[in-house]
């Protein structure tokens, strides 16, 4: 029995918040910090992210051992999720700004590395499109990955990525609303062959999609699959690109 | 033990989703039960001050980059025993926040539980 709503508060989240980066409440000095300081406040910084990362990795084995028992599945479903974590963060590091990053290059690393394709070119099955400029940070980028890593894999495994028949399409645009840019990621996918009914209820993928952006992102998210679709829809909250900072 | 029949309930405060759902797997496999979660100081604030019983909170210190403060003021002053979860080393908090039991990410099931119960037991020896 679910004794509290876990959703009750996720409305209420200030605009924007999934765009601030993450910082310290604490160690961040008001004003320019001398240079002693600063070394400690990026120390500082530098042990709270890793920590993070680490809880992440902690929950994924977690996870992942919920849904496989024995040694010989949990390790390549677990393995395969690291590394897409790892993905993003090589990616993160290779950005200019290492906390922000272009989602384009975030999905098209993804799909890559899942399906064993090159997403820049053509194929009658795949169809990628969206602005290059859209930027997302570290902790969404994280999560967003992890759920597109789910859908592709799953795709490999009873989808078009992997029968090479049907149609997948991923776009992505950004929306204003109101004084709130928004981005819209669609994942559509209908595929000519059959998923059996265990592949249609989504598992880990969906949860990130349904639960934990909403929740910690303030994000809006549709998701629904069938013998012969995955359509998955997702609204994210976003700073403008490239803002004053 | 005159409420061992009766599960805590315990508030949860943290504003990473994978982080909640670890500790609501933790907390209910042991018999609790989940307040909140409160993943925002303001949903914290909130939940901190509603009604209903809270015997023990476990709380994020770093909220979408707002301190939790705040909200631990509301629960500490209403006897609610708080412990701290927290990416940071405890030694950079105000003096009197530093004394509260603390648990480091990544956290560790037996670690927590054990924490969490020691809080629910200094609080009935406190009440009874």
């Amino acid at each position: 029995m679910r004794v509290i709503e876990i959703g009750r508060h996720s409305a209420k989240l200030p605009r924007g918040v999934k765009a601030r980066r993450e910082r310290s409440a604490f160690i961040d000095p008001p004003g320019e910090p001398e240079p002693d300081r600063r070394a400690a406040v990026v120390v500082g910084e530098l042990q709270h992210r890793l920590r993070n990362l680490l809880g992440l990795v902690n929950i994924l084995a977690e996870r992942t051992a919920g849904e496989h028992e024995r040694a010989e599945d949990f390790l390549p479903v677990f393995q395969a999720r690291l590394i897409a974590l790892d993905r993003v963060q090589s990616l993160l590091l290779q950005a200019p700004d290492n906390d922000r990053l272009n989602l384009d290059d975030m999905l098209r690393a993804e799909i890559e590395a899942v399906a064993g394709i090159d997403p820049a070119e053509d194929r009658p099955y795949l169809h990628l499109q969206g602005p290059d400029d859209v930027v997302l940070n570290a902790s969404t980028l994280q999560i967003l990955a992890l759920a597109i890593h789910e859908l592709a894999t799953n795709s490999m495994k009873h989808g078009v990525l992997g029968t090479l028949q049907g149609r997948l399409s991923l776009r992505w645009s950004t929306i204003q609303r109101g004084d709130q840019q928004w981005l819209a990621l669609e994942w559509s996918e209908k595929s000519l062959i059959e998923r059996p009914p265990s592949a249609t209820t989504g598992g880990f993928g969906r949860e990130l999609i349904e639960r934990a952006l909403p929740l910690q992102f303030g994000a809006r998210t549709r998701y629904v699959a069938s013998a012969h679709h995955v359509h998955c829809l997702i609204e994210l909250p976003v700073r403008a690109a490239r803002s004053a900072s | 033990m005159s409420g061992a029949t009766i599960s805590p309930r315990i508030l949860v405060i943290d504003d990473n989703y994978m982080s909640v759902e670890s500790l609501r797997g933790m907390l209910q496999g042991a018999g609790m039960q989940i307040v909140g979660p409160a993943l925002s100081l303001a949903g914290a604030l909130e939940l901190g001050a509603a009604p209903g019983r809270i015997d023990a909170a476990i709380v994020d210190l770093d909220l979408h980059g707002e301190a939790s403060l705040p909200a631990i003021d509301v629960l500490l002053e209403r006897g609610v025993p708080v412990m701290l979860l927290t990416g940071y080393d405890v030694s950079v908090l105000p003096a009197r926040y530093r004394q509260l039991p603390h648990c480091q990410k990544p956290i560790m099931a037996s670690l927590v539980l054990q924490q969490v119960a020691r809080l629910i037991d200094r609080r009935d020896g406190a009440t009874a």
